[in-house]
């Protein structure tokens, strides 16, 4: 069960950024386009398109810190057994968690004291899209956790597992 | 006891290395050190303050969106199956000649290139679309995985490149000049990787054997195929140079582009969107984690005065401009050896970029000699990533042997550096052009 829940939180996460890396795609090219031939801007085609990208990139930061496929320098990794690279990766997860843990709960800090602040053209509040982002950001701490947990345990999640997941669940 | 600011600076670079040594990620481990660094010298909460604004800013940055849109557009590319067609048309060619197939993959890896802005993504895609052909056709496998690690380096020099981006946001120079900077030095690696496989095919046949030879009609055949990725290539760059629209833009306009080619092609469905999708937002986050922790790290050194102080030394050593050149180039050599390629712009541009223009270099010369300078890291032992990500692909094919087949490559490279050095024109000739 708790399993179920766990590999859809992943399937979530993976699509909600998805989605929102194709709709900054989506807004720029038809902003363009409706500007080159003449039509109005998109109301708000700007902060829109930034706000979407911070929300994809943190929930994006969360998938990628859970699959351990940040970019990391394997120069001493590579030479060790298979204890020797668990343990590093346990070290290596722990030091990540003690950075992305802090780095949620000071996002939260900024979402509470941006105020009424809000976008250029619709006034739409930044505090819903900073909100959204800090949530992907919690998401990351919390799959780091989940990783290092996993780690200790013998399993260390990869882009193989993602692989693994049911077609029809990852589905855009 | 207190420590001096150059001290702690140093401090901090080498606990960077170390937690970059223990697997901790890059753009981590510049973070961590970024704001232990700063709390030690400016107190706590200040230090907390920068994890509060530095990554929402980075990553709710406009500009940086270039980055994932450009990686969207070649992930769709790759998912559309344009790098198949690429190779199709240089094996039709040119693989009936010795060493054939080896420049059908250059090639390849050159128009792959001209549809995306990243080099481990043109070496992932080649490995997969050109090398099992080469190994069916005899070639030496450690020889055609250097060949097409080298040939991946074109991601990032031939436009769109997103490691010109970064230069260009950095240091506010033309990103659409860089671009165009770029496109001389990119045909003459393709050129000289040519001359390199010519001279192996006529040293040892036996690495390069023969392909089998295509009728004209077959070869014209091919070149229908490529119509998607030169229409691609004009739209997206005839776009920013006809004043259509920002670089910034091109990135977005240039991905629904391809996934528009795809979708009417009946190449591309939902789970390959979805697929193109999800590895384009992989690959962006864990550059976006860089390029947080480079910031993060960036403010610590600016209030240890190392960023000042690392500008004054350079510019006055007493080897001349050329001689500081020299040494910036070898300093890149060795961290190239250590570092990926993105936090090593991240990193020395701020430090590196204000020297070179007081000595009186071209900012967007020095571009081009800062991407061609990087790109030996990511094919030269022992951190090669380029290599790494050929490795983990084919899996017989080990590190060293992959390494030993990069070296004529690599030896190449450090001949076209010093001539990019020495005749500048080649870099600047087409921006000169860009209004």
């Amino acid at each position: 069960m708790r399993q179920g829940m766990g590999r859809r939180l992943l399937v979530v996460t993976e699509v909600v950024a998805a989605v929102f890396l194709l709709l900054i795609a989506l807004l720029t090219a038809a902003n363009v386009m409706l500007r080159d031939f003449g039509g109005p801007s998109l109301p708000d085609w700007y902060d829109g398109s930034r706000m979407l990208q911070g929300i994809a990139l943190f929930w994006g930061i969360a998938l990628t810190t859970y699959y351990g496929s940040h970019i990391c320098v394997d120069m001493l990794w590579e030479y060790l057994d298979q204890r020797g690279r668990r343990a590093l990766d346990v070290l290596a997860t722990s030091l990540t968690a003690a950075f992305l843990i802090p780095t949620a709960w000071m996002v939260w800090e900024k979402v509470a004291s941006t105020g009424t602040q809000g976008t250029n053209d619709l006034r739409l509040p930044l505090v819903w899209f900073y909100a959204a982002a800090a949530l992907g950001m919690t998401v990351a701490a919390v799959l780091c956790v989940a990783r290092l947990t996993l780690l200790a345990r013998g399993h260390a999640p990869s882009m193989a597992d993602a692989a693994a997941l049911p077609e029809h669940e990852g589905r855009v | 006891m207190s420590i001096s600011r150059e001290m702690v600076a140093l401090l901090g670079f080498v606990g960077m290395f170390a937690l970059m040594a223990l697997r901790v990620p890059i753009g981590v481990s510049m973070g961590i050190v970024g704001v232990v660094g700063f709390g030690a010298l400016s107190g706590w909460k200040p230090a907390l303050n920068l994890l509060s604004n530095v990554p929402l800013s980075v990553v709710t940055d406009y500009n940086l969106s270039v980055i994932p849109m450009f990686i969207l557009m070649g992930a769709f590319a790759t998912r559309s199956g344009m790098s198949k067609e690429l190779f199709a048309a240089g094996r039709a060619w040119l693989g009936h000649l010795r060493g054939g197939l080896a420049m059908a993959s250059i090639a390849a890896c050159g128009g792959f290139a001209a549809i995306n802005g990243s080099s481990v993504a043109t070496a992932a895609t080649m490995t997969q679309v050109a090398l099992p052909e080469m190994r069916r056709a005899g070639y030496s496998g450690a020889l055609s995985a250097g060949l097409i690690a080298a040939g991946g380096t074109l991601g990032i020099m031939i436009p769109p490149s997103v490691i010109f981006v970064l230069y260009g946001i950095m240091t506010e120079t033309d990103i659409s000049k860089l671009f165009a900077a770029g496109v001389l030095p990119g045909l003459l690696a393709i050129v000289f990787y040519f001359i390199v496989v010519q001279i192996i095919a006529w040293r040892r046949p036996d690495l390069m054997p023969r392909g089998d030879s295509h009728s004209w009609s077959e070869r014209f055949s091919t070149l229908r195929g490529l119509w998607a990725t030169i229409l691609l290539f004009a739209f997206v760059l005839g776009g920013i140079y006809g004043g259509l629209y920002t670089v910034t833009e091109a990135a977005g306009v240039g991905a629904v582009g391809t996934l528009v080619i795809g979708l009417l092609r009946g190449r591309l469905g939902p789970r390959g969107i979805k697929d193109a999708l999800v590895d384009t937002l992989r690959v962006s986050s864990a550059i976006m984690t860089i390029v947080i922790g480079a910031y993060l790290f960036g403010y610590f050194l600016t209030i240890t005065q190392f960023t000042q102080q690392a500008v004054e030394f350079l510019v006055h050593l007493p080897v001349g401009k050329y001689g500081v050149l020299a040494l910036v180039l070898v300093g890149y050599f060795i961290l190239g050896a250590v570092m990926d390629e993105l936090a090593m712009i991240l990193l020395t541009v701020p430090i590196v970029f204000p020297a070179m223009m007081q000595l009186g270099f071209d900012p967007i010369w020095f571009g081009v000699i800062i991407v061609m300078a990087v790109t030996f890291g990511m094919i030269c032992p022992p951190v090669g990533i380029n290599v790494f990500v050929i490795n983990s692909i084919v899996r017989d094919i080990s590190l060293t042997d992959i390494y030993r087949g990069t070296m004529p490559f690599i030896a190449i490279d450090v001949v076209r550096l010093v001539i990019l050095c020495a005749f500048p024109a080649i870099s600047l000739w087409l921006p000169s052009f860009v209004q």
